[in-house]
């Protein structure tokens, strides 16, 4: 059917489609301001009843927070109306189109339909089109490839998986080529909780045998530390590091050794995947219980939020992640420990033990290793046994043998339990474990992971044991100290001390360092007869572990850090 | 003795298979009522009345029958009306009709275009569940293809319906911009079925212009784009169906070898000349010429030179192909997330994401979500050389196809693109004299 265009038919169609085009851009012209009206008034984005909510909250304004509600619902009230609003305007926009194209084809209908022949292409012309064609299919091809190539060149390309578990670049045993200090290196400073290898012992440093801090006699300096702390130093070259925490933030320190000046703080701040609210710590504990852990290049640390942080000798942020945060009561207290590229950090906690091995230039786990355990406070040791570098780890119930490159349980021993503390010890092949209320065991791990002897008298609540040349030395917090022949466990000698020990023993050269909780430091021969050859004393409470580089001692004080040797 | 046997009513029997559905519908219904609340409720001091708690009521399976069955009669009559009624006016009402009921009714969902996804994910994922409907809108259109041309395009098709109504102004389209845009939808198809497959995401449903207008609601960007394809449409005849439409590569393909396909003229053709132009989507392809353009053994050459560098193209488009897997295997929510936690552990992101933030409250070691995010890497290195090579073979075949001539003797529409709409019938003065007799 066909009509003209003065046709009734044809004039009411268009009058119909003017008015519903008029009533379409109307109504699509207040949805439009409506929709900028509902993103700009979100109610639970409105900064005045914010801080109207707050003002009310800070002074416990009744009143005020009767208007703030009233504000509130008034708000809302607006909000949601605008919301429906723009639902009913979308079924009127809708209706409205509806009858807008009905108008429109009713007209084209009515009007009909009038063939035009079109332009007559001749036979040659056709033929160019058709080449035409072909070069476009193929442009098109070809722009398909390109956009491939272009997507792929500008994304980064993601790390591959090898290089995120740290075998990227490898050595000829596959692993990771990254930095690695000597063992010269290691065993010169004092690179973590404990010293190399995190087993107490050195023997590279002439440590000082005698200082009082009344009358300065051996002290070279002491600096107060800005914030709290109960971790211990660690020390490599010119350089201190140590932690500090309260509510307000998490820090770590950089001292320098030959003057005590402050290098640099850094501050931990916020960290991916941190807590929002800080754990419950006791005030033993405290947010930065546990120690540095640095290789000369990066300098480690985690604190009670499970937040570890790796910065450069400058104090500049190379990393930092979340672990885990920490549920024990009394707060995270392991300290991690730096080998051969990797930092390996242990949080035994309500949930279980859960193992990481970081890449240290990274943060990238290169593997990771969970067990059910109970919490503990102990922290890993690196011992070489059987040609193979294996991470201890005291436990409750189990002390556990990992093989440090891959995170394999090569052995564990149910042999603790209670609240586990103490670090492992290692001298000989045999490795010591011991907690109050447990038993002191000798574990040889290459006979069969048999307890090669087990005692249950004078253990160690919090310090832990050391081990060194043929013998082993015990401390705990009620100030008794036991010497040990460490492969057969025969009793030498112990002596009662006034005051108790929390700081852990420590082995340099021939000399054996302990230090109780008043800041006292005895130093005694090692070997198989008591003989103090030296005391020094700070004056105040002393619940970390000396750390010793050359000819100097570093000693942490409930509010101070002090350097003891020679000036 | 089995009562459903004794009982030869049919219509008993459809009511005693059906009422075991609706006894579990009414006791699915009643359970949801009565439910526990997940969470305890707080008190509150004011003396606060807590609603009802309302459950949404459980969609009864008839309705899926329902659409099944309309589905199957909307083809139908679309088949009727454009192969045998040769009915444009009917063929609009049956367009209302689907934009109706398929569209603002069903909200545009199960939608055959879509359904391309689901399939996919079934063939390649085997825990995803993929129910009857969806198979049966997925299948039912293109078997009826396979008898009658692309009738379903013509007027049931909810997206094709939408932009069907708004082509009040067609312009013609250069054929040489459709060849390079004709590229979109195989590649749309491709890149829809590995991501499907992969797990990674649905974006045909995603990216569906015109969800937004039949839910009456939607993002701003989708509204948006639905806008901007309806509007091209006033000139551009339906720009989402030709330039986009995945499930058209596949109703193409199929409508080539139809059994039947809709005619311009309902008899001999008079080479009149009058419907040259009267499809809005140039899908109109007319008479060879009576003598070759050009020497036959320059065809032969051409054509056998593009059969030989079909399987190097294969090969560059799956190698281009393949360059493009990591990008695209980013899409996959696993991937982003170790991309994400990696760039926050290096100090990339200033903060953590949501996404990294559950992950790692979760008990799931990192070490676990590396490896999964590696195996779905793998899975895009092999589907992205698929796709690649997938491409290359149709940018080969197109060349091919353009290098063979075919002998037309009428106007005809052009099998793979026709939409059976059925405007050109109305152009043609045959079918108007048989009309008027």
């Amino acid at each position: 059917m066909t009509s003209s265009k003065k046709s009734v038919g044809y004039r009411c169609a268009a009058a119909v489609a003017i008015v519903s085009c008029v009533f379409c851009l109307t109504v699509t012209t207040l949805m439009i301001a409506n929709y900028v009206l509902i993103t700009r008034a979100n109610p639970l984005e409105s900064p005045v009843l914010t801080e109207l909510a707050e003002k009310a909250g800070k002074e416990r304004d009744a009143a005020l927070a009767e208007d703030v509600r009233d504000l509130d619902l008034m708000v809302r009230r607006a909000f949601f109306s605008s919301v429906a609003f723009a639902g009913t305007g979308a079924y009127l926009l809708t209706a409205g189109l509806a009858v807008f194209l009905i108008s429109l084809q009713s007209m084209g209908m009515l009007w009909g339909v009038h063939p035009d022949p079109g332009k007559y292409i001749p036979d040659d012309e056709g033929l160019a089109e058709e080449k035409a064609k072909r070069r476009m299919a193929a442009v098109g091809g070809v722009g398909l490839a390109a956009l491939a190539l272009v997507l792929a060149a500008i994304y980064l390309p993601l790390p591959s998986y090898d290089d995120l578990r740290g075998n990227g670049q490898n050595d000829t045993a596959g692993r990771a080529v990254v930095y690695s200090p000597s063992v010269d290196e290691i065993e010169s400073n004092w690179p973590s909780f404990r010293g190399p290898y995190g087993l107490g012992t050195a023997l590279r440093p002439e440590a000082p045998l005698k200082w009082d801090a009344a009358s300065g006699a051996g002290i070279v300096w002491k600096v107060k530390l800005a914030r709290t702390g109960f971790s211990s130093p660690a020390v490599w070259g010119d350089r201190v590091f140590l932690t500090g925490g309260d509510k307000e933030a998490r820090e770590i320190y950089c001292i320098d050794a030959a003057t005590g000046d402050l290098v640099w703080t850094h501050d931990v701040g916020v960290v991916p995947g941190g807590p929002d609210k800080l754990p419950e710590v006791s005030e033993d504990t405290g947010y930065a219980a546990a120690t540095v852990a640095t290789d000369g290049r990066h300098v480690i640390a985690i604190f009670a939020t499970g937040n570890m942080v790796c910065v450069d000798t400058s104090g500049s942020r190379l990393w930092a992640r979340n672990l885990k945060i920490p549920d024990n009561i009394y707060g995270h207290a392991s300290s991690p420990i730096i080998h051969d590229g990797m930092v390996y950090a242990v949080i035994d906690d309500s949930s279980g033990r859960t193992l990481f091995a970081l890449n240290v230039s990274t943060g990238a786990t290169v593997w990771e290793n969970s067990k059910a355990t109970e919490p503990c406070w102990s922290s890993p040791a690196i011992v070489k046994l059987g040609g193979v570098y294996q991470l201890i780890a005291n436990g409750n119930p189990e002390v556990c043998g990992y093989r440090a490159s891959d995170g394999n349980l090569l052995w564990s021993v149910a042999c603790m339990t209670g609240e586990v503390a103490p670090s492992p010890a290692a001298d000989s092949n045999l490795i010591f474990a011991a907690n109050e209320y447990a038993i002191m065991a000798a574990i040889d791990p290459a006979a069969g992971n048999k307890v090669k002897w087990q005692t249950d008298s004078d253990l160690p609540d919090v310090s832990s044991p050391v081990a060194a040349g043929g013998f082993l030395y015990v401390a705990n917090s009620h100030g008794m100290v036991t010497w040990y022949q460490s492969d057969t466990g025969t009793k030498l000698w112990s002596k009662e001390f006034d005051d108790g020990f929390y700081s852990s023993p420590v082995v340099i050269g021939d000399r054996l360092y302990i230090t109780d909780m008043s800041g006292n430091t005895f130093v005694l021969a090692a070997g198989g007869k008591y003989r103090e050859e030296g005391r020094g004393t700070v004056g105040e409470s002393v619940v970390t572990t000396l750390a010793f580089v050359g000819s100097r001692a570093f000693i942490r004080s409930a509010g101070h850090l002090y350097c003891v040797g020679v000036k | 003795m089995n009562p459903f046997c004794s009982i030869e009513n049919t219509r008993w029997k459809i009511g005693l298979r059906v009422l075991p559905y609706l006894c579990a519908g009414i006791l699915l219904a009643a359970l949801s009522a009565s439910a526990a609340p997940r969470f305890p409720q707080p008190d509150f001091d004011t003396g606060y009345t807590h609603p009802q708690q309302e459950y949404p009521a459980t969609e009864v399976q008839a309705v899926e029958y329902l659409d099944i069955a309309l589905l199957f009669g909307a083809i139908a009559a679309a088949s009727y009306l454009a192969l045998k009624k040769r009915s444009r006016r009917g063929l609009l009402i049956l367009t209302v009709f689907s934009i109706a009921y398929f569209g603002f009714w069903r909200k545009g969902c199960v939608c055959s275009v879509g359904s391309i996804q689901n399939v996919a994910a079934a063939l390649f994922y085997p825990f995803s569940p993929v129910s009857v409907t969806v198979y049966l809108f997925f299948i039912l259109p293109l078997v009826s293809t396979l008898f009658f041309g692309r009738t379903f395009c013509s007027s049931v098709c909810p997206l094709g319906a939408a932009q069907d109504v708004v082509a009040l102004r067609p312009v013609r389209v250069s054929p040489l911009v459709e060849q390079v845009f004709g590229l979109i939808p195989y590649v749309y198809l491709g890149a829809a079925v590995l991501l499907a497959a992969t797990g990674s995401t649905f974006i045909i449903c995603r990216f569906d212009p015109f969800v937004s207008f039949f839910r009456l609601s939607g993002p701003v960007l989708l509204v948006s784009l639905g806008a901007v394809f309806l509007l091209v449409g006033i000139f551009i005849a339906r720009p989402y169906c030709r330039f986009f439409c995945p499930y058209g590569v596949l109703l193409g393909w199929l409508s080539r070898f139809s059994r039947r396909h809709l005619t311009i003229t309902p008899d001999e053709c008079v080479q009149c000349r009058l419907c040259e132009d009267s499809c809005p989507f140039g899908c109109i392809r007319k008479p060879s010429p009576e003598s070759e353009p050009e020497e036959r053994r320059t065809g032969v050459r051409r054509l056998g030179m593009l059969i030989g560098v079909l399987p190097l193209l294969i090969v560059a488009g799956g190698w281009a192909g393949g360059q493009a897997a990591e990008p695209l295997s980013r899409i996959h929510r696993t991937v982003a997330l170790v991309e994400q936690i990696g760039a926050e552990e290096g100090g990339a992101a200033p903060e953590s994401s949501l996404q990294s933030d559950v992950f790692r409250a979760s008990d799931k070691s990192i070490l676990m979500l590396y490896s999964e995010a590696e195996a779905i890497r793998s899975r895009f290195s092999i589907g992205s050389w698929i796709l690649g090579a997938f491409i290359g073979l149709v940018v080969g075949c197109r060349l091919i196809g353009l290098s063979i001539r075919r002998t037309r003797v009428d106007y005809e529409p052009d099998r793979a693109s026709c939409f059976s709409c059925g405007r050109c019938m109305d152009y043609c003065p045959v079918g108007r004299k048989k009309e008027q007799r």
